[in-house]
């Protein structure tokens, strides 16, 4: 119950946080990819090894898709970001499990900054393929380049440290 | 739940998502929007007032600079409004009285510890000579002590060293008027000469220096107590610290 609330307290502020700066700066954040990626860091590499039994896949894709919907409720299409998030979560999964041993800062960045990619990059082309979103492509590119930049000092920084 | 199952999860939610986006696209389904209204609002709101605050300061060191802006100009108004008064009241006295010389502008106070002197910016060039009178429309104000080309200066009636014969108006008693420098004083007026608080005082013209029915102030208090002369104080009807605009009149 305290971890769901921890984590439904998360959203929240996630959520103001994505509206304060878009508010203040005009640019719009992808802070919910951040959270899923603190949601799958902290689920996969806790302080404590509570039970001897290897983590289960099933919660951090489930945290992912409602994620997802939270977002697409927020933007009033559901679906593309349940798409966008559970795929990229999911690949994110499959990554923290792989390479166990060789998360550093670097990698950390890097990670943060190709997934961010890749779900911008879903969620956009759904956006375009179904909804017929017509915008410049260097307007989308730059778009979606600075919320994956913006998303690296910021990623860094909630997971400092961590794993 | 193995990754098996995770597998069959993801692909359960895309497929069901898919069906959704494609009944959406099509328009026959429309998905509730949240659009977090209260949080929007509530951000908002304190954007607003964060930005209301920068503004507002904003506003409000433009509008006090443009007020003191506006104050300065008020003032030079009032001064140039003052300056046409003195001007109008100069130039009618130089309708009444020919004798007028030029008028002067006062451009400084005397420098010197003990002695009441105003510089003037009239000299030499405009015909200015020591020992002229100088009067404004108000009464007298004294006479000039030193000349150079442009500028003059002038001692006024309150320095020590200033004197000029007078008469009381009303009993044409005469006597001499001195400067004690904040006020002045009327010497030699026998005990038996019948003054009185706010008499006139007017020049004499005996002095050879100033003419005649100047103004020169009003008696303020009467002591006989003291010798053969009376010792009368006198209020000059120009005010010294309101000397602006002089004329200097000529000798007849």
């Amino acid at each position: 119950m305290k971890l769901l609330l921890k984590w439904f307290s998360f959203i929240i502020l996630a959520l103001v946080c994505q509206n304060l700066f878009l508010s203040f700066t005009g640019i719009k954040t992808n802070l919910f990819f951040l959270l899923m990626y603190l949601f799958i860091i902290t689920y996969y590499f806790p302080k404590e090894q509570k039970r001897n039994r290897a983590p289960n896949e099933f919660y951090p894709l489930l945290f992912c898709v409602i994620i997802g919907l939270i977002e697409d409720l927020e933007q009033g299409i559901i679906g593309p970001s349940i798409i966008s998030k559970s795929v990229t979560g999911f690949l994110l999964i499959k990554l923290a499990v792989r390479v166990f041993f060789n998360w550093n800062e670097q990698f950390k960045g890097a990670i943060i900054f190709i997934f961010t990619l890749i779900d911008e990059i879903i969620y956009m082309t759904i956006l375009i393929y179904f909804f017929n979103l017509s915008v410049e492509s260097l307007v989308l590119i730059t778009e979606v380049l600075i919320r994956a930049l913006l998303n690296v000092p910021l990623g860094l920084f909630i997971t400092w440290g961590k794993p | 739940m193995g990754k098996k199952s995770s597998l069959f999860f993801l692909f359960l939610i895309l497929l069901l998502s898919f069906f959704l986006i494609i009944y959406q696209s099509k328009g026959k389904l429309s998905a509730p929007n949240f659009n977090f209204s209260q949080i929007s609002t509530s951000i908002n709101y304190i954007k607003n007032l964060i930005k209301d605050f920068f503004y507002l300061r904003e506003e409000n060191d433009k509008l006090r600079k443009q007020l003191m802006e506006m104050s300065l100009q008020q003032k030079t108004y009032t001064e140039l409004i003052d300056e046409n008064k003195r001007l109008k009241e100069l130039l009618g006295l130089k309708e009444q009285r020919k004798d007028i010389l030029t008028i002067g502008k006062v451009i400084s106070k005397g420098s010197k510890k003990y002695s009441k002197t105003i510089w003037i910016d009239k000299g030499s060039d405009h015909g200015v000579k020591k020992d002229l009178p100088v009067i404004t429309p108000n009464g007298l104000v004294g006479k000039v002590i030193s000349v150079s080309s442009g500028y003059s200066e002038i001692l006024i009636l309150t320095d020590p060293m200033f004197s000029v014969a007078i008469k009381i108006e009303r009993t044409r008693a005469e006597g001499i008027l001195s400067g004690k420098l904040n006020k002045c004083v009327i010497k030699y007026l026998p005990l038996e000469e019948k003054v009185l608080v706010g008499d006139r005082v007017v020049t004499s013209g005996l002095d050879g220096i100033f003419p005649e029915e100047i103004i020169v102030g009003v008696i303020k208090s009467v002591n006989k107590k003291e010798g053969l002369f009376q010792i009368i104080e006198v209020i000059p009807m120009q005010p010294e610290n309101k000397i602006e605009v002089v004329a200097v009149i000529k000798k007849e």
